[in-house]
This record gives C-alpha cells, structure tokens and sequence, in this order.
C-alpha cells in the first residue's frame, strides 16, 4: 500500500508560479504541500534562470521610472497581436501592481543600479541575486511557513471525481508512490519544451535537433494529464519561444548563458553555406526572439554566425569561443560546410557592401546594395580582413505556449466551458491564455507571481 | 562583469583578493555541480588565492612555508623554547612558578622592547614586500600605489566589513544562506586585535610617559582594553572556527575552498585564540604562582605570530586591502569615464 498523506493545499512544481501560490494559500493559514519534480540543488524549474520581473507601476526605487498600466497593456497587445484572453490580460496588468509588495513582503530585495554597465531598466525590475536566489528566498519562507516540501517528487496522474479534484500520485526519488489527498490542487508544472518527442509530434524530426534552454523536468507530464481530464487546451502546440544558442550548448539547462548575440553584426548561412535571412533587419533586441524558428527551418537545424574581428566585441560574452580561421577555407573545413559554396556567399555578400557609416548602436545605413538576395538591411560591411570568426547555432527552445484554459480565479476550465471546482493552474502551463507568440522580457514572472497569487488565495477559500 | 568583457590572468588574481568567500554567488548560481558546467566560483577563487600567496612570498624559497600548519607548530614550538631557554639562562627560572609582582621580573623590559620591535619590524617589511609582490602581479604600477581617494574608500570598506554582506543579503557561509555571523565573528577579531595592539601603545606611555610602572590596576586603560580585545579575540576565533567547521562537515558546502587554505586559515585561527586565551589567563591568575608561566607561553606565541605572520594567513590583510585599492581606483575611472564609455546592454531574461 503506498503512503498517503493528508493536506489542505497540494502545489505541483517548485518553480515561481508554485512558491508564490504555496506561500498565498500559507498565509492564509492553510496546511500545504508542496510536490517539486527537481532535487534540492536544482529546485524551482526555469525560475533559475531568470533575473528580472515585469509589472506596472509609478516611480519606484528598483525601476527607472513609471510604467502605466496601459503601456504595459498596448506592449502586451502588440507581441501579441491581439490574440489573448482579454479579461485575463487586464487581470495580469491590474495585478501587476501588487507584484513588488508581495515579493518585499516575502524577502525580495532589488538590484541597486552599479554605475557602469548595470542600469535600470524602467518597465522591469532586477530583483537582487537573480533568479536563483529568488527561489532560495521564497523557499526559505516556505520553511518560514510550515510548508512541507518534498524533493525529486513526480506527480504521475490526479485523480478527480466527476468536477472534483481527490488526490495526486506522485513518485518519489527512491521510487515509492505516494498518494496526496488534498481540498484543492495548484499545478505550476511548467510547459512541455523539455519533452521532444512531443516537441516532434507537433513539429516534426526537427524537434529532436532542438536545445532546450531550461530544465530538463518540463516534460509536460502535468498539462497531458490536465487535457486527459477534460481541461480545455490553449494556444498553439506549434508556437515556442525559441532563440539562437550555441550549438555545443548542453542538451538541457543550458540556461541565459548560452544565447548568441552576434547575428546582425555577421552573416548567416546554412549547413550549405547559403544565406537564408536578413541578419540586420532590426535592432537585436526586437530580432532574437525570432531566430529560433528561422534556424529550426533550416537543414539539419543548424546554421553559422560568420563574421570578423571587427564587430567581435559589440555583443555580450559567449559561453565558448568562436572557431577562428584565417582563410574562408579553414573556417569552411572547421564548419564542415563546401568551401567552394562558402567562399562564393562570402564574396557575393562582400560585393554588395558599400561605403557608409558602420554604427552598432542604431539602425545604421550599412545596407546591401540591390541584387542581393535576402538583402541585409543594416550593419552591413565586407567579411575579408581575418582572423575569421564563427558560432555554430541551433533553435534553443526556452518555453512553449500551449497549456489549459483558466477563469479570472485561476480555476482549470474544462472543454464544456466549466471550471473544475478546485483545480488551479499557475505559471508556464496556463500562459497560454495571455500569451500565444511573442515575448515581453520578464512576463513570464509576471504571469507566475500573479496567477500565483490568485491561485493560492483562491485555493485556500476551497 | 559590469566592468568588462574578457579577464585577464592578472583580473582574475585581483578578483580572487576581492573575493572575500561570500558565497552568495555559489548559493545563487544554477550550474553548481552536479550540472554539466560543474561551476564551483568559491574554490576557483580559493585555489588562485593561494596561487598569489604563494608567489607573493618573500623571499621566494619560503612559498612552502605559506599555508602550513606545520610550519606554525613548528615556529610555536622553537619560540616557547627558547623563551624558556632565555629565562633559564638568565637565571629567572624560578619566576615561573613562584608570585610574581611585575612581569619585568620575568624578561627584562629592554629584552621584551628589544625583541618585540624587531620581530614588529621584520614582519611588517616582509608582509609589505609580499603586498607590493601582488601589486605588480594585478598588473599596477607604483604611481597607482599613490591614489589617496582610492585608499580612503578601500580602508572605508575594510573597516566596515562591507565585503561581508553579499550586498545586503548576506554571506552564504557556512550554510548556503544569507547572514552576517562571518561578519561579526571577523570584525571581533579584528577589533579585537586592534584593542590589543592600542592596549600595547598604551601601556608604554603609561611607562615610559608618565612614568607608572605596570601591573596597572584593573581598570586602568591598557588593561580594559585589553581585556575586551581579548574576548573579542577569543570569540571571533572561536567563532570563525565553528563556521568553518560547519561549513567543512556539510556536504552541500565542504568542497568550496582549496585545502591548503583552509589550512592557513585554522593555524592562524588557532595561534590567534592560543594568544588571546593566554593573554586573559595571565591577567585572571595576576598575583599567583603561575602568572610567569602563563606569561611567558603568552609572550613566545605572539613571537611566534610576527614570526610566522610574512608567511600565514595574517597577509591577507595586505592583499584585500590592496585588491580594494585597486577596485576603487577601477571604479573612480569608471565614474569619471561615466558618461563617454560604451556599455553592455542588460541582458534581459529570456
């Protein structure tokens, strides 16, 4: 007979979503249990990799000037292309001003700006540590809190008599079953971009060729779970959040590490040694998002940022080094790409520069002249002078949209529209609702701590 | 990393020397082992730590010596000796078991004066040899040596401790979780030292000024702050040890620093608590028959604490110091630079 233990609240998944949630339902007295997949030392799922949290506010002490509630909105509005669930992406602005009381009120402290290079931003705020250190404090409230924590722990299925949610199952690290009853459910269990072979279903072999950025434990187990019962998916299984990595990045948990900034200040080509985008068609921070589905089209899922010592420290530092070579020959050997074919992309590229002023801080007028074929609209300068530089890249996947459909009281809904009594969804796996494509740096926190919130407090009242 | 793009050898020794094992940044990092990147910071500074200790010795053929308990067990050894030896030969032998009403019955004042410059001055020389050796290896020249903003700010920021607080959420140390016991613990020490070596100065003008001669009265000034800078001592050592202990039983945390270090750091912990618990014990057995005894144990371990210290932990004081300097005079450039430098843009979190 496997063990059962009795609570009021059970949380499934360690990350910020589900610490905010386990801390809500806490402090309204109730007894809650929180079930994280990861180990001690790599609990709280993609929170780790985080560092910043997006919320609209007024002149406050961690940001460098006010956001509006309506900026945030039309900001939202426009990477979503208005696909969205209104009422919930009001709901999230609305709430959003609440999000940096709750976090000081739970031992959060700012990022204080260093003179130098580190400066506020006005729409996010820096909490202090990173996002690391963000789960290390909340978890430390938790123990504060009475909550029990259990580590390495897989929740398998839930169980739910007709609209009811009864109890989980879980897996322990050393392999026991336990059984979790409880008078409501929070699943913050993250996305599915850890899974590839369901990654493949949607998308294809290419998936299999896909790094995953963040934890290896978002497998999705959860969110299939949730659509066996009957919750109402959202959002494109097809849509994920993908930029260029280094291809020799670890298979998961690569982290912020490993992203490649060098893309509009080089070239791009294909295993074949073609060009396939124009690498400066926009400032980067409103292009990188975009790179991790171009590269995930390409042959083989992988393609090289190719480019000169003269651009070599316009982007953050890399993770490994480039490759160096001091002929297109030995770099084409080292790429494994057909020196002939690169060699003729590198000149044509090179024949279609003209004299202008290179400027790495604006939309400059380094364009291609016509006749090239994808143009480079800006940053645009011949690739001759060695040594030679390049970064091998793969589609780095960092989340998925897809998940299950919610009300404003975070309550799972089900295909016929209503909600489950007393199942609640947080985080990754209920984004979907507000976000469908796109990305605005730090919402993803947002959305967690929010819907966190509502999901705990929400809970507690079951 | 707010500074700059790539590191040298010589940035990464100055940042070991900055590094003062917070470990808010192991506590706080994703890729600590067992991850791939296997990432431990505190030990990689710990390791290049003893590197610049270990050529910074002078002269050079002592870098065994550094981090060697051995060494100070040895040094103690020979130091208790030949303070008996001394007082043998002197024919003092039997001060040290009978009452005694001045320590000069012991040694006489001009041997104590005699020997304790000596060793103050050689000590001091060969730790300063020892600072400007790191100088030179952080790649700075001797007219950096002369920025006075810079020390104001770096002495500023030694006196207060302010590399001790994880920037305002603590060390991790020895647990993985912000507080400031490190902190107090090594301010008691070093304050605590501070009240001894003033305690000291006083008690010669007390002799040679104006002309009282000791044992001073209990609560005469040299013997008050002696008192309390040698509590100070003995709990911040003891302190400092628990931590360590702590922190070196602890699974999560016992693989963070090079073992030679920690080696430098118990012999000087234990030599710094054996001096102060021999100085309280003097002056708790004043006027019995074992006060000649106690004092002259007392007195051959500080010998052996200037005799060791060019060569103990005891040069960390010049090299954070230094590494402060340097990142002060780093940061005033930085602020008059302020405004013409190109910055790396705040990676935003995905």
């Amino acid at each position: 007979m496997p063990g059962t233990l009795n609570f009021d609240i059970i949380v499934v998944g360690g990350g910020n979503a589900g610490l905010v949630a386990a801390i809500s339902a806490a402090r309204q007295g109730r007894r809650v249990i929180l079930l994280e997949r990861g180990e001690r030392w790599e609990r709280g799922g993609n929170t780790k990799y985080t560092r910043d949290i997006r919320y609209a506010h007024d002149k406050d002490n961690a940001t460098s000037g006010p956001y509006p509630e309506d900026e945030f909105l039309s900001d939202l509005l426009s990477v979503n292309k208005g696909e969205t669930n209104m009422e919930l992406a009001k709901l999230l602005v609305k709430e959003s001003w609440n999000v940096k009381d709750f976090m000081e009120s739970n031992g959060i402290k700012w990022q204080r700006p260093i003179r130098g290079t580190l400066h506020l931003s006005r729409t996010n705020a820096f909490f202090l540590g990173g996002g690391k250190h963000l789960l290390n404090t909340y978890y430390k409230r938790l123990e504060e809190l009475g909550v029990k924590v259990i580590y390495g722990a897989k929740v398998t299925s839930l169980r739910i008599n007709e609209d009811e949610f009864e109890e989980a199952i879980a897996v322990l690290a050393d392999g026991k079953e336990i059984r979790v009853r409880g008078r409501a459910v929070i699943v913050a269990s993250g996305g599915f971009e850890a899974n590839l072979d369901w990654l493949s279903e949607v998308y294809g072999n290419a998936a299999r060729n896909f790094i995953v950025r963040g934890t290896k434990h978002n497998d999705g187990l959860l969110l299939r779970e949730l659509l066996r019962l009957g919750a109402k998916p959202v959002a494109d299984p097809r849509e994920f959040h993908g930029v260029a990595v280094d291809a020799r990045s670890p298979k998961f948990e690569g982290g912020i590490v490993t992203r490649i900034d060098s893309i509009p200040f080089s070239i791009v080509v294909n295993i074949e040694g073609k060009r396939f985008y124009d690498e400066g068609e926009d400032l980067w921070p409103k292009r990188y998002a975009i790179w991790g589905k171009l590269i995930a089209e390409q042959p083989g899922q992988i393609v090289f940022s190719i480019f000169n010592s003269k651009v070599k420290d316009l982007f953050l530092p890399t993770l490994f080094k480039p490759y160096e070579a001091y002929s297109v020959e030995e770099l084409a050997k080292m790429l494994d790409i057909d020196p002939l074919k690169l060699s003729s992309t590198i000149s044509n590229f090179n024949s279609h520069t003209r004299e202008c002023n290179f400027d790495p801080s604006t939309l400059d007028n380094c364009s291609t002249t016509p006749g090239l074929e994808p143009p480079k609209s800006h940053w645009a300068f011949p690739i001759r002078d060695p040594p030679l530089y390049a970064y091998p890249l793969r589609p780095g996947v960092t989340f998925t949209y897809a998940g299950v459909e919610v009300d404003s009281r975070a309550r799972v809904i089900r295909r016929d529209g209503r909600p489950l009594k007393n199942v609640f969804a947080a985080g990754e796996i209920m984004m979907g609702n507000i976000l469908r494509r796109g990305y605005l740096g730090g919402i993803g926190l947002t959305i967690g701590t929010v819907f966190g919130v509502i999901a705990g407090e929400r809970a507690a009242e079951v | 990393m707010e500074r700059r793009r790539e590191f040298t050898d010589q940035d990464i020794l100055f940042l070991a020397n900055l590094c003062h094992d917070c470990r808010q940044c192991y506590a706080a990092c994703p890729y600590i082992p067992p991850h791939e990147f296997n990432l431990n910071l505190p030990k990689v500074m710990s390791m290049a730590r003893r590197l610049t200790y270990e050529q910074s010795s002078r002269p050079k053929w002592t870098y065994p010596f550094r981090h060697s308990a051995t060494f100070t067990a040895i040094t103690t050894s020979i130091s208790l000796f030949l303070a008996l030896l001394i007082v043998a030969l002197m024919g003092r032998w039997d001060t040290l078991y009978s009452r005694i009403y001045s320590p000069y019955q012991v040694f006489p004042y001009p041997l104590i004066v005699g020997v304790g410059l000596t060793l103050g001055v050689y000590a001091l020389a060969l730790i300063l040899l020892s600072g400007l050796s790191l100088w030179r290896t952080m790649g700075l020249g001797f007219s950096e040596l002369l920025n006075l903003r810079a020390h104001a700010k770096a002495l500023g920021e030694a006196l207060g401790h302010i590399w001790f607080r994880g920037g305002g959420a603590g060390c991790a140390y020895p647990r993985l979780e912000g507080n400031l016991s490190r902190m107090l613990f090594h301010a008691s020490i070093f304050y605590g030292f501070t009240l001894d070596f003033l305690s000291t100065i006083l008690a010669s003008v007390y002799q040679d000024i104006l002309k009282i001669s000791p044992p001073f009265p209990l609560l005469s000034a040299p013997v008050v702050l002696g008192m309390i800078g040698g509590i100070m001592l003995c709990l911040g050592t003891v302190g400092l040890i628990v931590l360590k202990a702590v922190s070196l039983r602890d699974t999560e945390t016992r693989d963070l620093e090079d073992r030679a270090m920690v080696e430098a750091d118990l012999s000087l912990l234990t030599l710094l608590l054996a001096i102060s618990l021999t100085g309280l014990i003097t002056l708790a057995l004043r006027s019995t028959n074992y006060d000649g005894l106690v004092l002259t144990i007392h007195l051959a371990l500080v010998a052996s604490l200037f005799l060791t210290a060019p060569y103990s932990k005891l040069t960390h004081l010049i090299h954070r110091y230094l590494a402060l300097v340097r990142d002060a005079i780093e940061e005033i450039e930085e602020s008059t630079r302020y405004m013409k430098i190109t910055r790396i843009p705040l990676r935003s979190s995905h």
